[in-house]
This record gives C-alpha cells, sequence and structure tokens, in this order.
C-alpha cells in the first residue's frame, strides 16, 4: 500500500512564514503614513515584503505597480511553498491557477460589459507560462461570443456555454460567476486526494466560507436591488454548509436590509458574529472576518499540508487586500480613523 | 568583608562661604550628600534654594558641538582661565558654533551637488550605447523621445500595442525594469505617453548640463561627482582641522562650565535660614580625619560629626568593604540589592560559593586556565567587569578538572600522573560515579543552606527580629525541622532507625507549630500582647498555606541544587560528543573538531553554569537572609562624561 507522505517541512515551513505576518502596530504604521511612497517605505523595512521591493525605488513608484506587485508576492510565495517539497504537480495545488483564470476570465467579461480597454495594465502577464490561455489575447477580446470562441480549446467553453446573452450581447456578470465558481468547486473537490480527516475538515472549511459568501452575495443583493428569494437563490453558489435550505431561503426572503440582518443574527454565524463582538450591521465586513477567523484557525490546528497552503494563501491574501485598502486609503487623503476599520483580521 | 561604617555630618556656615564649601566636598571624594530639607524642615525657617542653573544654557551649547563632531569633552586642567569671565566664554562658544556652522553649510551646498550629479548619472549610466547627442534627440521636432524605465512585467504587455505608432528600445535590464527610451511620432505622443503611463513607464528627466551622447555625458558626470567628493572631503578635514585647533580650549572651557555647573546643581541639596546654609550628608569613619581637616580654612563653618544612625530620617549609605579575592563578585551583590546599614556584605560568601558551584559544574583543567586567563586579558585590556570573575571561576574550574582528570575533554591524559604520584583515589572519574555526584551535589546543597539559615539566625538576633531568627522557616524551628528531616532519612537510608515517636513530635511537629504560631510566639518572647487581625479562621488559614508554602520550598530548594551535579554530568558528556566526532573524521580534521568542540562547550557551558549558579544564589542562597534594600554610597563629584540635556 502507498503512503501517503505527511510533507511536514512545507506545514513547518509554511508556519515559519506565517510568524512575519503583518501585525495590528504594522497597520497602525502603515495608516499614519503620509504618502503611498513612505507607505511603500515602511513595508520595504519592516516587513516580509522588503525583498519583493528591494529593486524599487519607492519614491517614485506608481500605487497600481505596487499594488500588481503585492499581488504578485502571493503567487510567489504560493511557489515557494509548493515548490518546497515539490507538491506543487499533485493535483490539488493546481486550485490556485485554476482560481487566477477564473478571475481573469471575469474581469474580461466584465470589461466587456463596461466596455473599457485598460484590462492589459493589470492582466499578471509573469503567470503566462502556467495559464491554459494567452493572456494578451483574452485582453484583445471584446465581446462575449469571442470570448466563448477564445476559450474553445478550455473547460471554460463548456461552463459559459448555458449563459444567454442580451440583446446588446451582454451577460449576466453575476451567472457567469456563480456558474465559474461552481466549476471551481467541483474542480477542487475531485481533487481532493488526501487522509480521510484531512478531507472532511477541508470541506467543513469550504462549506463555511462558502456559506459566508453567500451571506455577503445575498445580502448585496438584497440590500441594494430588492432581489427577490427566487432570484437570489439562483445566483448562489450551489453548495450546503451549515445553514440548512429553509433557513437560507428564509434569510434570502428579507424584504430589506435590516430585515435580512435581523434574519442572519439567528444563525450559527450571526451568532459567532455577535460572540466575537464584530458588528453585524456591518455585515460584509463582519463576514470577511469570520472568514479570516476561520481560516486562520484551519491554519493553526492543521498539521497537514493542503490544508496548511490553502488556508495561508487564503490569510495572505487578505493582509494583500488590506495592505491595498490603507495604499488607498492613504492615496485619497483618508483619516487613518476612517481607515482602520476596513482593516480584517 | 563587611560594610564600611559611616559618620552622619552636620555642616553649618554663612551662606557667602557656600560655593567654596560645595566645591571642598565635591573635590574630597568621599562625601554622599543627602537633602538638607529631609531633617532641618520648614517649621525651624529653614528654606531650599530654587535657582535656575546660570551654567545649564552654555554647556548645552558646548554639548551640541560635541553631539555634532562626535568629540567628547573629559576633564582637563583649567587653572588657566579659572577667571575667564562666562560672557567672554559664551561669545567664545558662539563664534565656535558660527564657524563650524559655515563649513557645514559649504558641506552641505556640496552635498546637494552630489546628489543631483549622482542621479543623473546613475540614469545616464543605463543609457550606455546611445551613441547619439541628448540635445540632438530632445530637438527633434516630429518625433517625441521619452527616456525611462518599464517595469519587467510591463514589457511583456507591449506586444497588446502592436498597432501603436511607437518603439521601445531598451539599453539594460535590471532586476524589475527595463530601461530604455521609446520613439513616437509628435502627432500620437499624447496617446502613447497614457498608454506608457498605464504601464507604469517611468520617465527620465535628463538635466540641461548633460551634454553629447551617453558615454560623453557619463564621464562628463563622473568627472563632476569626483570633483562633488573631493570638495565634501575638504569641508570635512577643514571642520576636523578647526576642531583640531580649538579642541583644547574647548576642552578647558567644558570642564570649568561643568564643574560650577554640577557644583551650583548642590546647592538644592542646602538648607538656608537667613544669610546660614546647613548641609548634611555621610563619610565613611576612616575618612573623618582627612575629611575635617579640609575645613580647618574656614572660619565661619562648622563640622559636626555624629553616629550614623543619629537621625532616623536618615538611612546610612552602603560602602562594601571587600577583600582581594571578594572585591569583583560585588557586582552580583549590587545586581540584587546592597545590604542594608545593619545587615551582612555577602560578598565573601558569594565569592566562596560562586567559586566553589562553577568550579565544580565546568570541571576541565584545560577549558579552566583557558578561561582564567580570557578574564585576565579582558580585565587588562576593555577592562570588563566579569574579567576578575572569570580569572577566579577559571581556576576553580581547572582545579575540579584537575579532579576529574579531564583536560580538553581528554579524560585519561592525567591517569598516568596520578600512578606515577601514587595516588589511587584520583582522578575522579565522572561517568562512572553519577549516583555518587548527583547526591554530592544535593549534600552541597543542604550544606549551603544550613549556612544559609544560620547567617539568618544570627543577623535575625543581631536586629532582634526575633519572628524570623527563632521561629521563621530560616529560623531556628526551620533548621530544626529540615535538619531533622534530612538525618532522619539517611539514617533510614543507612538501615538506622532514629525516627521514632519523640523524635517526630520534638523535632518535626513541634518545630512545625512553632512555625505555625510564629507571630503569637515572638509577640511572647518580647513580652508583648499579640493582636489577632481577622479572627481566628483568617489566622489559621493564612498560616496553614504559609506553613504549606515552606515545605514546598524545602523540598524544592533542596532539589535545585540537583542541577549542579546535572550540569557536571552534561559538561562531560558534551566533551564525549566533541571527542566521538573527533574520531570519526580523518586524522588531519580531528585537530579542528577538538579546538572548535571546546571553543563550543567553553562558550555554551560557561555561559549557562555561570547563570545558573547565579540563579542559586539569588534564589536559594540570598532568599533565606538577604533583602538587598540598602542603598549605595555616592560620593559627589563632578561627573565630566554626562550630558546636558
Amino acid at each position: 500500500m502507498i503512503r501517503r507522505r505527511n510533507y511536514n517541512a512545507t506545514v513547518a515551513k509554511i508556519m515559519a512564514i506565517y510568524g512575519k505576518r503583518l501585525t495590528s502596530q504594522d497597520y497602525m504604521e502603515l495608516m499614519n503614513k503620509q504618502s503611498v511612497s513612505e507607505a511603500a517605505e515602511y513595508l520595504k523595512r519592516n516587513t516580509h515584503y522588503s525583498d519583493l521591493l528591494s529593486s524599487i525605488d519607492i519614491n517614485t513608484i506608481h500605487r497600481g505597480m505596487l499594488e500588481n506587485l503585492l499581488r504578485r508576492s502571493i503567487f510567489d510565495t504560493y511557489m515557494k511553498i509548493t515548490g518546497f517539497e515539490h507538491i506543487s504537480k499533485q493535483e490539488f495545488y493546481n486550485y490556485k491557477i485554476l482560481q487566477i483564470e477564473i478571475d481573469e476570465i471575469l474581469r474580461c467579461i466584465r470589461f466587456i460589459n463596461a466596455g473599457s480597454e485598460k484590462l492589459i495594465s493589470d492582466i499578471p502577464i509573469y503567470l503566462q507560462e502556467l495559464i491554459s490561455f494567452d493572456l494578451i489575447e483574452l485582453a484583445r477580446v471584446t465581446d462575449f461570443k469571442e470570448l466563448l470562441v477564445f476559450l474553445k480549446k478550455t473547460p471554460y467553453d463548456d461552463v459559459l456555454k448555458t449563459v444567454k446573452t442580451d440583446a446588446d450581447g451582454k451577460v449576466d456578470v453575476t451567472e457567469c460567476e456563480t456558474v465559474l465558481r461552481t466549476y471551481y468547486i467541483e474542480r477542487l473537490k475531485r481533487s481532493l486526494n488526501f487522509k480521510k480527516s484531512d478531507v472532511d475538515q477541508f470541506i467543513s472549511f469550504l462549506e463555511t466560507d462558502i456559506d459566508l459568501i453567500n451571506v455577503i452575495n445575498s445580502y448585496r443583493l438584497t440590500a441594494f436591488f430588492d432581489a427577490s428569494a427566487d432570484d437570489i437563490e439562483k445566483d448562489m453558489l450551489p453548495v450546503g454548509g451549515r445553514l440548512s435550505p429553509v433557513k437560507k431561503r428564509e434569510i434570502y426572503s428579507a424584504i430589506n436590509s435590516e430585515e435580512f440582518i435581523k434574519r442572519f443574527s439567528k444563525t450559527i454565524y450571526g451568532r459567532q458574529m455577535i460572540e466575537n463582538g464584530y458588528d453585524i450591521n456591518d455585515l460584509e465586513r463582519s463576514a470577511n472576518k469570520l472568514r479570516y477567523k476561520y481560516a486562520k484557525l484551519m491554519l493553526k490546528r492543521s498539521q497537514s499540508a493542503p490544508l496548511s497552503v490553502y488556508s495561508f494563501i487564503f490569510l495572505l491574501e487578505i493582509e494583500v487586500k488590506n495592505i491595498i485598502s490603507i495604499i488607498e486609503g492613504i492615496r485619497y487623503g483618508v483619516e487613518p480613523s476612517k481607515i482602520a476599520p476596513l482593516i480584517i483580521m | 568583608m563587611s560594610i564600611e561604617k559611616m559618620e552622619l555630618v552636620n555642616i553649618a556656615g554663612l551662606t557667602k562661604d557656600l560655593d567654596d564649601v560645595l566645591v571642598t566636598l565635591s573635590e574630597c571624594g568621599c562625601f554622599h550628600m543627602e537633602s538638607a530639607s529631609k531633617i532641618a524642615g520648614k517649621k525651624v525657617g529653614f528654606t531650599t534654594l530654587k535657582e535656575d542653573n546660570p551654567y545649564k544654557p552654555i554647556l548645552k551649547q558646548l554639548n551640541d558641538i560635541s553631539v555634532q563632531s562626535g568629540r567628547k569633552f573629559r576633564s582637563d586642567d583649567f587653572s588657566d582661565i579659572e577667571n575667564e569671565s562666562l560672557s567672554k566664554i559664551e561669545q567664545y562658544i558662539i563664534n565656535v558654533r558660527q564657524k563650524l556652522d559655515d563649513i557645514k553649510t559649504e558641506a552641505k551646498l556640496a552635498d546637494e551637488k552630489l546628489s543631483v550629479h549622482e542621479q543623473a548619472m546613475y540614469q545616464v549610466d543605463h543609457l550606455t550605447g546611445m551613441t547619439v547627442d541628448f540635445q540632438q534627440i530632445f530637438s527633434c521636432e516630429n518625433v517625441k523621445v521619452r527616456l525611462g524605465r518599464l517595469p519587467v512585467d510591463s514589457f511583456g504587455k507591449l506586444e497588446y500595442y502592436d498597432d501603436k505608432p511607437f518603439y521601445f528600445a531598451h539599453f539594460s535590464v535590471e532586476k524589475e525594469y527595463y530601461w530604455g527610451m521609446y520613439f513616437v511620432p509628435a502627432s500620437h505622443s499624447e496617446e502613447v505617453d497614457e498608454i506608457f503611463d498605464s504601464l507604469y513607464f517611468e520617465r527620465t528627466h535628463i538635466p540641461d548640463f548633460v551634454k553629447g551622447n551617453s558615454q560623453q555625458a557619463s564621464e562628463e558626470l563622473h568627472k563632476m561627482v569626483d570633483e562633488d567628493k573631493k570638495l565634501i572631503e575638504d569641508c570635512r578635514k577643514k571642520y576636523n582641522d578647526y576642531l583640531d585647533k580649538e579642541s583644547e580650549r574647548l576642552g578647558k572651557i567644558f570642564s570649568k562650565l561643568k564643574s560650577q555647573h554640577d557644583n551650583f546643581d548642590l546647592r538644592n541639596k542646602a538648607a538656608i535660614v537667613n544669610d546660614k546654609f546647613y548641609i548634611v550628608g555621610f563619610i565613611p569613619k576612616n575618612e573623618t580625619e582627612r575629611f575635617m581637616g579640609l575645613f580647618e580654612g574656614y572660619e565661619s563653618v562648622s563640622v559636626v560629626l555624629q553616629p550614623a544612625d543619629a537621625n532616623g530620617k536618615l538611612e546610612p549609605p552602603i560602602k562594601l568593604k571587600n577583600n582581594k579575592f571578594s572585591q569583583p563578585f560585588s557586582m552580583f551583590v549590587e545586581m540584587y540589592g546592597l545590604p542594608s546599614y545593619n545587615g551582612i556584605n555577602p560578598t565573601a560568601f558569594v565569592a566562596v560559593t560562586y567559586t566553589l558551584l562553577f568550579g565544580i559544574m565546568f570541571g576541565d583543567l584545560g577549558q579552566g586556565l583557558v578561561l582564567a586567563i580570557a578574564g585576565a586579558l579582558l580585565w587588562k585590556f576593555k577592562k570588563f567587569a566579569l574579567g576578575p570573575i572569570l580569572t577566579r571561576i577559571g581556576i576553580s574550574g581547572a582545579i575540579f578538572g584537575l579532579l576529574y582528570g579531564s583536560v580538553f575533554g581528554y579524560e585519561e591524559l592525567l591517569d598516568p600522573v596520578y600512578e606515577a604520584l601514587g595516588i589511587t583515589f584520583l582522578p575522579f572519574k565522572i561517568m562512572n560515579n553519577v549516583t555518587t555526584i548527583l547526591i554530592g551535589a544535593i549534600a552541597l546543597g543542604v550544606l549551603i543552606m544550613f549556612i544559609s539559615i544560620l547567617i539568618n539566625i544570627v543577623m535575625g538576633i543581631k536586629n532582634k527580629q526575633l519572628e524570623e531568627a527563632l521561629f521563621g522557616n530560616n529560623g531556628i524551628a526551620g533548621l530544626v525541622f529540615f535538619g531533622s528531616i534530612l538525618v532522619g532519612a539517611v539514617a533510614e537510608l543507612l538501615g538506622v532507625h532514629i525516627m521514632n515517636a519523640v523524635y517526630v513530635i520534638v523535632l518535626i511537629i513541634l518545630p512545625l507549630i512553632a512555625m505555625f504560631l510564629r507571630e503569637p510566639l515572638a509577640c511572647w518572647v518580647k513580652g508583648k500582647k499579640y493582636h489577632m487581625e481577622g479572627g481566628i479562621s483568617d489566622f489559621i488559614a493564612s498560616n496553614f498555606f504559609e506553613v504549606f508554602e515552606f515545605l514546598l520550598g524545602y523540598a524544592t530548594n533542596t532539589l535545585s541544587f540537583i542541577r549542579i551535579g546535572g550540569f557536571v554530568l552534561s559538561h562531560a558528556s558534551m566533551m564525549l560528543v566533541v571527542m566521538a566526532l573527533s574520531e570519526q573524521v580523518s586524522a588531519a580534521a580531528s585537530p579542528i573538531v577538538v579546538i572548535l568542540g571546546n571553543v563550543f562547550v567553553m562558550g555554551i557551558e560557561g555561559l549557562l553554569v555561570g547563570i545558573q549558579t547565579l540563579r542559586l544564589e539569588f534564589y536559594e542562597i540570598f532568599s533565606r537572609f538577604y533583602s538587598g534594600d540598602g542603598k549605595p554610597f555616592e560620593p559627589v563629584k563632578i561627573n565630566y562624561d554626562e550630558n546636558i540635556e
């Protein structure tokens, strides 16, 4: 019988890198900086981003470029940890590439709908060798029909084929997102080829995370689009977590945001938000805080490489989002006291 | 090996003599000054002087010169400028500062120019290979040229703009950037500039003074940078030369001002009534004669000596009296806290026990001698305070190494010597006597604890603290209890049955009861009435837990000494590993392994044993008889090292 390796060294390496994460003190220092250059200088001198920024002239750095570099650092770290014990060839670890491909396709659809041509500037060209389609060609796509032709030889063609276009040739982005994310979850679940207890733990984490994503999206649809329960249900990721279909239906049927929060507060997640002292009225941020908390728990409890990699990269993405929020805040002269609530930790 | 006896000094005189008296006191080096207001009080009309020190601002200016120039002023003989007026000195310092500021401004301007030239040079150096004159490029009317750098990521995206009318040529590649220029028809420059902006192209503006092609411009700029650097160096030299020229006078002025400043500060500690002053402090008893002689020339000043404890409001300061051997160990005592005036100076006890315990744990003839020599050298050349301690404990380690027969980890090297001398009971092989070493460690610990308890009993009786001395856990009751348990246990192990009912009741239970009732018993012995606070239940509960803690303390403190044996074994084991490793490598590498292994073990083991011994001193020994609440004897003096803030 082939025994599965534990890849304990990868877990240890992740914990070592995680130990260098930004602290609340770092966030506080960053928020109090007067300019993007000062913030970049702080990151370069005092944090684990110093290597990333070592060859960058922080006095002239453009905000967009800094943000791209930070996003790129997530992928570099992902490559570093999965390359440490050569686990990147296992199917599960392809999840990050899958995520990036889906994100790029969705970004392309949003640009098509908005009629914008700026897609190219933020495309992660450094990933070209790992991605299953040509990123430059993707940036040249101008309508949905063209996109389907472009994706012809990829699995995304089948996934997106079912989405209907309107009279202007535009598509519903939410619907595209739902089908693509559903495809991602199915692929991810199929790749869970590790110890049963770890698989169970991972599925539990994934379903909880999807529950919270669904809560965020359904809240937006209720609060800003007055969507009906049927419409909301249609756009949600069809994966069951700790909320029963009846409970979900009850929340989706809320007539406004206040009612939504009232109903949600009685669910297991609502109660946890209250217990943790999160502001349930700021539902979106509180849900993200809960997602962060669960990922942190999984990372701390897990001794298995796939769980550690997944949760660690998840936490790193939130850290980068936090930094980007701060940089944007600084750029637009927002007071540190108003940036602070945006930080998820 | 005791505490220096002190005398309380009261000095009174007319205020016209106050400054001279203060100078005398700060020069004598043996007067510990107290604030006179502590005992004079306001009720008899005494006030204290609260004046701004007039020397402070000018001294601060001098301090600024010192900080900016990185030169420290030291004490110097200032007799030849003693009578120079303060205003003249002040003017001189202003002139010096002005001159130094002028040179610094000149250097700063040169530095700014250097920065501009270096920046241009950095940019032009990335354009090597461009043979066209910059002026020609920028004077094109129909084609716009932009120099700068493009992120590597963005370079890959240029392909997307194949249909746009521009050409990007790069000259060099850095880690994250392509350095180069793009050409664009003037009619499309706005659109293409926007594209490059979105790709985070960082444009370089070549200064007007850059002429010729990239090579000519680079050569010219390198020349400019060299000239700027030379100018900065010249300024630095001018600055240092000027300071060298003035340093002697500045040093004298600093000494004069610092002396006047510190003496003036002492005025705040004197008490004043009408035209009289009053100063109080302490001097060591053996300095009395010399000290009294200093005031013979003052007609209006009277000096009265009293016993050190004559005034309850003033606690006498502590000056430890140690012999040559124990002197360096006073550092450890001061680290813990000085003894009280009527207490005991534990330095000698620390010196003996520390040296002994360290030697036992570190026993190796070769390593011990190396440590002793290293300590002596550190003291001689660096005045490192731990140096003399290292010498003493190193010798102790060497002596025990001799007994263990261990030389740099070679455990058999001394065997023939002992054989030749006919000594059969030595060397004492550590690895063959593990049990003896562990039992011996505990026995030594018990002995040290007994001595500590005895010291506490003697000091308690001397200071009339009967509760502690007679009935405390470190008093007679504790000693009897602890000793009886140990004697009984050892006797039982040896097969002698002495733990009968009488033994248990008289020597174990009775002392326990005495410890439990120590407060009422102490009152009874002193003939005082005992007031029970909080009722009988509180009394029982609190004393029960305290006695329980005493019992735990005896057990843990005793076992704590087992670490002595532990470190003896660990030292021997680590050297065994070094020796085993040296045997596994080639003959050429073997000595290197032995040397590095010895250095490693000496470093790690020396540090660990040093810390552990200090821990035993502070926790297991000092806690039994020592409080460390005394204040140090600090004679007033001019402090030439201190900065003025």
